[in-house]
């Protein structure tokens, strides 16, 4: 009986020794902005939906982790990822030397390209003549918002919070011609009541704007890129990153 | 030649392994480099295969389905006959043929901007007859065509992506199956190599090592031999096994030089080849001996001639080998007796010894030589004796001299005279002659009947 309790004692131990091994399987913290149609919005019911956020699923899936997500403001997503507040940002974020300083990048996971949209209408190309006295809006803090700055220094930008916003002022008129990614623009293009907004010209040719989206994470992260990178090829091998890409897109967009 | 020769003198079994040791490292080390070198060659083709050129195989892969689906759209945009779908398309083929540009292939980006412009184009063509209707016809022929275009671009574009892709992967596979027949012959030679030379080995130990040791062993048998004429050996390579012919054949020389001289020195010596005591030449010079010291010391000689009765019939009815072991027994026998005595025994003739014993007067030979024929017709000779009733007797004459003024001829004489006189007696009997007529007073043998 003595024994017998004792033994039990120390199933009990051991029990508790192994617990967090196999009751606590890993979890990470996903952030992604959510203002980002078609790659990451916020649902009508409330939860994070999109492109980016199916990838993310898959991926966490694939390194058998748990993950939780959360929309985390454009323009902060990258002082919260380093402050630890979460673990990966999956948000279409352009590979940049500057990000590159302060988070890891994963390989791509699509890539894209940088494109004029407005009223073929009125804007009829897009050199600095073209778009003089026009208002050129741009979602802060990207790749774009760069570019213009540099490109035009004479020209008015007009820049907001994130992309939905850029657009509603494109609706509204309040500016001309926005530039942004093309594939994100398709998406809202193709909404009827859009109909009057066009691509214009031909996309931007700058090595700058050809860009790759990647998975960042904090840089003292230890093997968690290589990890993520190896669930990258692994979804694109096992036709998982094909099923999302075709729910999303018409046409790949690796 | 000079060096060959040195070679051939200076090349030892020692030598041959360090030799041998030496080339199997020497060989190990090139293949080792060698493997390493190649397999890291092999090894960055599969890496660049892995990372250059499927990624490559994959994205023409990619933009061929880009290009399909290209195909499908701008059909939907010929059939479509609806502004909404019309504009959607439009928009859809545009992102398409700009994401061209991505990949950086000239060719691809011209192609996609030409469709792109086709398409543009029926979607403009469409719009303006709904606006303004005209001739339905005119208008569908020019669309038509620009659709033809659209597609033949398609096409164009589709089979250039394929051929390309497959004249890759077939570079892909070509290369992988040239590593792989390259792997294949190094292999190959590197296991050739030893297993030829293992042969070779097999050949040089046969030849150099194992057949000049048997030749040796052979060399060695016919030592003994009285006929070894045989030819010479060749000499080994091996410095060890050449010392080793040579030792043996040394050996050989040295063993029939030995056994001639054994045969000269048996002449010589004054041994009876049979018996084994003197022999008639050591008896000669035995009794000179004993003359010439019994002169100086004023002492006498004396001498029993023993001669084996019925001998001859002996070895008739026995046979000589028989005859032989009789005699060998009476001479074991009466050496036996004379050891420690001073007396010397010696085969005389056929079946005859003498005993010669310097300083003995008559008497004492007398009485020794009753001893000797006591003892001999008391000899178990081997079981013959036992079987046949033979038996071995001896007729013994004995004399004695002076010294100073005998002479071995004279004793010999009396002694001959005194076993001729046993012998009439009727054997197995001593008898004795006394031979000094110069001085009588001093005689003081007598008959020892």
């Amino acid at each position: 009986m003595w024994l017998s309790r004792r033994f039990g004692f120390t199933l009990l131990l051991l029990a508790a020794g192994l617990a967090p091994a196999t009751a606590g399987a890993e979890t990470l913290r996903v952030a992604t902005e959510g203002a980002y149609p078609p790659f990451n919005y916020v649902a009508e019911d409330g939860s994070l939906a999109g492109f980016d956020v199916d990838i993310a699923k898959a991926i966490c899936a694939e390194m058998k982790v748990v993950c939780s997500y959360r929309a985390v403001a454009w323009d902060g997503i990258i002082d919260g990822l380093v402050a630890g507040d979460y673990d990966l940002v999956v948000a279409s974020m352009a590979h940049t030397p500057e990000r590159a300083a302060r988070v890891a990048f994963s390989d791509f996971y699509y890539r894209s390209h940088s494109v004029f949209i407005g009223d073929a209408s009125q804007i009829l190309g897009t050199s600095p003549e073209n778009l003089a006295g026009r208002r050129i809006g741009v979602a802060t803090e990207t790749i774009q918002a760069d570019y213009l700055k540099r490109t035009f220094p004479g020209l008015t930008i007009v820049e907001a919070p994130d992309s939905i916003v850029i657009l509603k002022m494109l609706e509204a008129g309040e500016v001309d011609v926005v530039l942004g990614d093309a594939i994100q623009l398709l998406s809202w293009m193709e909404a009827a009541e859009h109909a009057r907004f066009e691509y214009i010209g031909d996309p931007v040719g700058d090595a700058f704007l050809q860009s790759s989206a990647r998975i960042a994470a904090r840089k003292d992260a230890g093997d968690l890129v290589a990890r993520v990178n190896e669930a990258i090829r692994h979804i694109r091998l096992d036709g998982t990153y094909d099923r999302i890409n075709d729910a999303y897109f018409p046409f790949s967009i690796y | 030649m000079p060096l060959r020769r040195h070679i051939e003198e200076q090349l030892t079994l020692v030598g041959a392994g360090r030799i041998f040791v030496v080339l199997a490292v020497v060989y190990a080390v090139a293949v080792v480099g060698l493997s390493v070198g190649f397999l890291r060659h092999v090894e960055t083709g599969a890496a660049s295969i892995q990372e250059q050129r499927i990624p490559a195989i994959l994205t023409q892969n990619r933009n061929a389905v880009k290009v399909e689906r290209l195909g499908s759209l701008v059909r939907s945009v010929y059939l479509a006959r609806d502004a909404r779908i019309e504009r959607q398309v439009q928009l859809q083929v545009s992102a398409l043929t700009q994401s061209f540009s991505l990949d950086r292939n000239e060719r691809l980006s011209a192609g996609g901007r030409r469709i792109a412009e086709e398409v543009k184009r029926i979607v403009e063509l469409r719009t303006l007859a709904r606006s303004s209707p005209g001739d339905a016809a005119e208008e569908e022929i020019i669309v038509r065509r620009a659709y033809e275009d659209a597609m033949k671009a398609v096409e164009g574009l589709s089979q250039y992506l394929a051929g390309d892709a497959a004249l890759a992967a077939d570079d892909v596979s070509r290369d992988i199956r040239d590593a792989a027949s390259r792997i294949r012959g190094i292999w190959i030679a590197i296991l050739a190599v030893p297993a030829l030379g293992a042969l070779l080995l097999f050949w040089l130990f046969q030849r150099h090592v194992v057949r000049p040791i048997n030749g040796t062993i052979d060399r060695l048998a016919t030592i003994g031999a009285e006929n070894r004429d045989g030819p010479p050996m060749a000499e080994p390579v091996l410095g060890e096994l050449r010392m080793i012919t040579r030792a043996v054949e040394a050996y050989g020389e040295l063993s029939a030089e030995l056994r001639r001289t054994n045969e000269a020195l048996q002449v010589l010596s004054g041994q009876d080849a049979l018996t084994h005591v003197g022999n008639r030449r050591s008896f000669d010079a035995a009794l000179d001996l004993a003359f010439a010291e019994g002169a100086r010391a004023d002492g006498r000689v004396s001498l029993l001639l023993l001669d084996l009765d019925n001998f001859k019939h002996i070895n008739d009815v026995h046979g000589h080998q028989v005859g032989d072991v009789c005699l060998r027994t009476v001479a074991s026998a009466i050496d036996g007796h004379c050891r420690g005595t001073g007396y010397k025994v010696a085969r005389y003739g056929g079946e005859e010894f003498a005993v010669i014993l310097p300083g003995a007067d008559l008497a004492a030979a007398v009485l020794f030589a009753e001893r000797l024929r006591v003892a001999v017709s008391a000899l178990p000779v081997a079981d013959v004796t036992a079987r046949d009733g033979l038996r071995l007797t001896t007729s013994v004459g004995v004399a004695s001299l002076d010294a100073a003024t005998g002479t071995p001829a004279a004793l010999i004489a009396a002694a001959d005279a005194a076993l001729y006189e046993a012998k009439n007696a009727g054997r197995n009997i001593v008898r004795c002659r006394r031979t000094e007529p110069a001085a009588p007073a001093r005689a003081k043998s007598r008959s020892a009947g």
